[in-house]
């Protein structure tokens, strides 16, 4: 399947699916006023590459900032996730990176892994390496 | 008629009240993202502090623009986008940042009690409430997650702020402050970490 990429700006992610290899990744910051239109081709995306069962998928969330309503397409592509991992044999294992000192992300990250059954990693990053 | 507007008062109270960026009118995404990035460089603190009064001036800017009840059209993009003001100011001990826009009374109604809610809850109570009403959200509204007011006081630490004056029967200004302290300190230590990089 052909990938998806969508080239970020300052207040929208680069968003990286990689058909081939499985690994998808969301970087930077996200705050559209509509992110519902942002993030429509991309679960729509999502929901065409889950048709094949048994698939292993490696999701990288790197961001900085995300907004409640960037957080809520999140929830929507991690449900979709789930339910793939649940129903069809996929194999999902979702990183998320916050900078260490950024309890903020951290906690967006713990609130995923409370909502979602899934293998959530947090993974800290240390300043200078950014 | 005589004009007696004079813009050195203005530009002598925000100097007075330590404002560091003030915007009154329709709140765009190019409008209020050139405000946000200057804020990261405006900020002096610390990183976490700098995070969080861009992210609070996001979520505020954002809530005007979607529930405004005072909404200019765009004739270029064909949209309507919500006007308010929006102030940040440097104080001693935090950053103090305040938004404000007209809204219905139902709104209204509705804005004080979920506030006195809000504000009425302890962390974890907050944070339940928030996952909660984030998977919520589907049924009711097709933009937002509905945990904008939430999310403040989770990343501030601090209550909202919130006053509303009446403007006719339907219609009220509505006020809102959020507080970052400058001293702000995360209140747990353990952090669930499985790798570090």
């Amino acid at each position: 399947m052909e990938n998806f990429f969508f080239q970020g700006q300052k207040f929208t992610p680069t968003i990286n699916f990689n058909g081939e290899t499985g690994i998808l990744s969301i970087e930077g910051q996200s705050y559209p006023e509509h992110a519902e239109e942002i993030f429509a081709p991309v679960l729509g995306w999502v929901q065409r590459y889950l048709d094949t069962p048994n698939r292993t998928i490696v999701l990288n969330f790197h961001l900085s900032y995300f907004n409640t309503a960037t957080s809520r397409r999140f929830q929507d592509l991690l449900e979709i996730l789930e339910a793939y991992a649940k129903e069809k044999g996929g194999k999902v294992t979702i990183n998320w990176y916050y900078r260490e000192d950024d309890y903020d992300m951290l906690e967006n990250g713990e609130d995923y892994i409370e909502s979602i059954d899934l293998n959530i990693n947090l993974v800290s990053v240390k300043h200078s390496e950014e | 008629m005589h004009d007696n507007f004079q813009i050195t008062k203005y530009y002598n109270e925000f100097n007075k009240n330590g404002i560091t960026a003030v915007f009154q009118g329709a709140l765009s995404q190019s409008v209020l993202s050139e405000i946000a990035e200057s804020l990261k460089e405006k900020i002096s603190g610390r990183e976490p502090i700098k995070n969080k009064v861009f992210a609070i001036f996001i979520e505020l800017a954002q809530n005007i623009y979607h529930h405004s009840a005072d909404k200019k059209h765009f004739h270029t993009t064909d949209s309507y986008i919500g006007v308010g003001i929006v102030a940040i100011r440097d104080l001693p001990d935090s950053y103090s940042l305040s938004a404000g826009n007209i809204v219905k009374k139902h709104q209204r109604e509705a804005l004080e009690e979920r506030c006195n809610y809000i504000n009425g809850l302890d962390k974890q109570h907050l944070t339940e409430y928030y996952r909660q009403e984030r998977k919520n959200a589907k049924g009711r509204t097709s933009t937002g997650a509905h945990v904008g007011l939430i999310d403040m006081v989770r990343r501030s630490g601090n209550p909202l702020k919130i006053h509303f004056d009446s403007i006719s029967e339907n219609l009220s200004f509505f006020s809102i402050t959020v507080t970052v302290n400058k001293n702000w300190q995360p209140l747990t230590t353990k952090i669930k970490t499985n790798q570090t990089v």
